[in-house]
């Protein structure tokens, strides 16, 4: 028996060293405990929209790296929180499908641009919500949140750590990975550090992307556009007839990436036109007072250090406005 | 529920808990098979009516063949229960297939005729439970072994959690006798099982997942015939992957088991350092094998009736073999070529001069070589998607035709080639042995050094976690 304890003393012992030695130097090195996002995780928030006082947040990564879930608690003690945007995504195919769904009754706020009101958009979620319908399970998500509660405390579980990485890393570099600038939260929202990058250099990225892309494809003139509300508007409708509300929000871009928009997707024409039609509430960062005055390192997303101050501002105004059930 | 998942560890922990408490004995069997029962109701909560279903209804086939005195009778139960398990099998696992080239044929006939496919989902584990009742049901018929004391004992065999979805494929004589007694804690078969149960999570989510899989899926996934070295890269690595997958998950089911006090037969004894076919079905999955080798190859007639009945029963047994691990033509190939290797050898055997050369030592490598070359090529066709990917890769092999250069020789891949070696080498050198053996000769330094190796990797290491291989079949 002793031989037994004196192994697992020493097991005990080294893996302690070694890891705590591990995190130490990931660290140093600036490396985060970060959550990686994925369907089954996903899956988790999605089972929790269902209590009477909830806030829903659906959108891309505006949404993710903007608005601080904490702070939303504070303005709102007595609502669940739920954030199911996805990075790089578009979010109505989730509206739709929450639509769908006669158990929900909360609050949606949806952060788009114009643009993601193209029907041939509406699919970009599909492979969460899909997977939310058909194949999640109580376990699996239940097994996804408590890794992600594990990554979210333990440096040395960053995903981005791999064996395989590293060694190709130091092998081409002849240096440990660099941490990445962003780190996934336990509630799936994004904290970016941008003083870790090149950020104008990323900004001039996004806007040669979102300019080829829009010389390529052109925009839908506004006559067309508004043909896509429909199925927008009946999803509305659902929800409101269950004593829902559904908010649609344009957060900020900046510089380069806002004359684009404007260029090929002009307030005017599309967001206002739109939201006219709609018969919900909308907001524009622009109509807001002080929304549009932080900064945005790659002109499209905050910096970690304004997303309290930010969601401060957005949510307020929610308040105010008395836009939530 | 998945052996490397955060919810597992908790599950085993309440488990044991309740297994080790001061409960009598059968409060703690019945929590076992209560807990049996989640654990399979994880992966999707309606199938456990199936696998309560086939546990009741060869309960009482046993039952019925064991009360019966008339041959005829007791034939007659056997009967029921041989078409309700293969029935069953076939409904879940081959029906989709049958269906599919039911419409090819008829398309190829002429007829404008199609039956659509009922899309009928594959129960986790169908194969391992159905083969384990029919074990216990031909058993009692063979008068092998008597009927279970009870229902409780009988359905803990059948859903016992650590074997239930991969195996090992458990007979009754060696697990019914275990639910006799109470099991008491021992520090030593407790920590024994622990250290079989971090081995083989090693195995999987550090060698399999993070080291071979991500090269195999790129030389697979990539629908083209690879370069040569990707092709023999690909192909050497997905030997690995299923290896260190399949034998990292039986033992982390016979180190489970072992926590709880309760024994299960090994899967896996070195595979890599088969000398011959028949060498390696003694070395692979050796609970199958056997399975195969007492239920099927010996009631066909085994090696009792001459030279031809002896080939044609190798080449049955191998093929259903081979059909067992799923509905696909590339599974019935594999099972084919198999049966082919095993008639090569038998009459190969029959050539003295090569007969003679065999027994040198210095042969014993080469051998073990060729063997290992031939495994690695009809694992090609196991794991393709379809025989023209299998084709692909076989083309690259032998760098005909055009094909694409996937993979870069760079240092991971150099490392990945030296995980492999030294897996190759570790199993020569303990051809003879086996792991619990070589742990508990160890002394208290090399076992915590390779323990603490293999936890720390575990814990850091971030590969995709991928569903063990064989829960597909």
């Amino acid at each position: 028996m002793t031989h037994w304890l004196k192994v697992w003393a020493l097991v005990l012992s080294i893996c302690s060293v070694i890891l705590i030695s591990y995190g130490i130097f990931l660290d140093k090195k600036g490396f985060s405990a970060t959550v990686e996002t994925n369907k089954d995780l996903w899956s988790w928030y999605r089972s929790k929209i269902y209590q009477k006082k909830v806030i829903v947040l659906l959108g891309a990564s505006r949404s993710l790296l903007g608005i601080n879930i904490a702070t939303i608690k504070t303005l709102f003690p007595n609502y669940e929180v739920v954030q199911l945007s996805l990075s790089g995504k578009y979010p109505i195919g989730t509206l739709l499908e929450i639509a769908d769904d006669p158990n929900f009754h909360g609050n949606l706020i949806i952060s788009i641009k114009a643009e993601a009101l193209n029907e041939a958009f509406f699919t970009m979620q599909e492979d969460y919500y899909s997977y939310y319908e058909n194949h999640s399970t109580f376990y699996k998500s239940l097994n996804a949140y408590l890794t992600a509660y594990l990554q979210s405390k333990f440096v040395i579980l960053n995903t981005s750590l791999g064996l395989q990485n590293i060694v190709e890393n130091i092998s081409k570099k002849h240096a440990f990975i660099d941490p990445k600038f962003i780190i996934g939260n336990l509630d799936l929202s994004i904290s970016a550090d941008f003083s870790k990058i090149n950020a104008s250099k990323r900004a001039d990225r996004y806007a040669d992307l979102s300019k080829n892309y829009l010389v390529e494809n052109g925009a839908t003139p506004p006559g067309d556009w508004i043909k896509n509300f429909g199925p927008i508007q009946k999803a509305i409708n659902k929800i409101k007839a269950r004593n829902g509300r559904v908010i649609f929000v344009r957060l900020p871009t900046d510089d380069a990436l806002w004359d684009i928009d404007e260029q090929y997707f002009s307030r005017r024409l599309y967001w206002d036109k739109f939201m006219s039609l709609l018969n919900t509430d909308s907001i524009h960062f622009k109509d807001v007072a002080g929304l549009d005055k932080f900064d945005l390192p790659d002109d499209s997303h905050l910096d970690q250090k304004d997303s309290v101050a930010f969601t401060t501002i957005f949510f307020q105004y929610i308040k105010d406005k008395k836009l939530l059930k | 529920m998945l052996f490397n998942s955060v919810t597992f560890l908790i599950f085993l922990l309440i488990v044991s808990t309740i297994q080790y408490s001061r409960l009598n004995w059968k409060s703690k069997k019945t929590s076992l098979l209560i807990g049996s029962y989640i654990f399979y109701a994880a992966w999707n909560p309606p199938f456990i009516i199936l696998l309560f279903l086939s546990t009741l209804m060869d309960w009482i086939f046993a039952k019925k063949i064991y009360s019966s005195t008339k041959p005829k009778q007791r034939k007659k139960w056997l009967v029921f229960s041989l078409v309700f398990n293969l029935g069953l099998l076939s409904i879940f696992k081959y029906s989709g297939f049958i269906l599919e080239n039911f419409n090819a044929l008829i398309s190829v006939l002429g007829f404008q005729l199609k039956f659509s496919d009922p899309g009928i989902i594959l129960p986790m584990g169908i194969s391992f439970y159905t083969f384990q009742t029919l074990s216990y049901t031909i058993d009692v018929y063979s008068k092998k072994i008597k009927t279970a004391d009870s229902f409780l004992d009988y359905a803990l065999f059948v859903s016992f959690f650590p074997q239930l979805v991969a195996g090992p494929i458990v007979r009754a004589i060696d697990f019914l006798p275990q639910l006799k007694k109470t099991k008491t804690f021992s520090v030593d078969t407790f920590s024994l099982g622990i250290s079989l149960f971090i081995i083989g999570l090693f195995l999987k989510t550090v060698l399999a997942d993070a080291f071979f899989a991500p090269i195999v899926d790129k030389v697979f996934d990539a629908n083209i015939s690879p370069d040569m070295l990707s092709a023999w890269v690909g192909g050497w690595f997905f030997y690995g992957q299923i290896f260190c997958d399949f034998s990292g998950y039986s033992l982390c089911a016979i180190g489970t088991a072992l926590s709880l006090g309760f024994y299960l037969p090994l899967n896996f004894k070195s595979p890599f350092a088969a000398i011959g076919f028949t060498d390696f079905w003694r070395r692979w999955h050796i609970t199958l094998s056997s399975w195969l080798r007492d239920y099927l190859y010996i009631p066909l007639g085994g090696n009792k009736f001459g030279k031809f009945i002896t080939l044609r029963n190798l080449f049955i047994t191998m093929f259903l073999g081979g059909l067992w691990h799923g509905a696909a033509w590339t599974f019935i190939i594999w099972g084919v070529l198999h049966g082919f290797y095993l008639i090569l050898e038998r009459l190969l055997k029959k050539i003295s001069v090569l007969k003679t050369l065999a027994q040198f030592k210095i042969m014993r490598p080469l051998l073990m070589l060729t063997t290992m070359l031939f495994v690695m090529l009809a694992f090609i066709v196991f794991r393709a998607e379809n025989v023209n990917q299998a084709l692909d890769i076989y083309t690259g092999l032998l760098n005909l035709g055009s094909t694409k250069e996937i993979l870069v020789w760079n240092l991971w891949i150099q490392l990945t080639v030296t995980a492999f070696i030294l897996l190759t080498l570790i199993q020569w050198f303990y051809k003879h042995d086996n792991l619990p053996n070589v742990i508990n000769r160890m002394s208290i330094i090399p076992k915590s050094l390779i323990l603490s190796f293999c936890l720390i990797m575990i814990i850091t290491s971030s590969g995709n976690s991928d569903a063990f291989i064989y829960f597909q079949f």
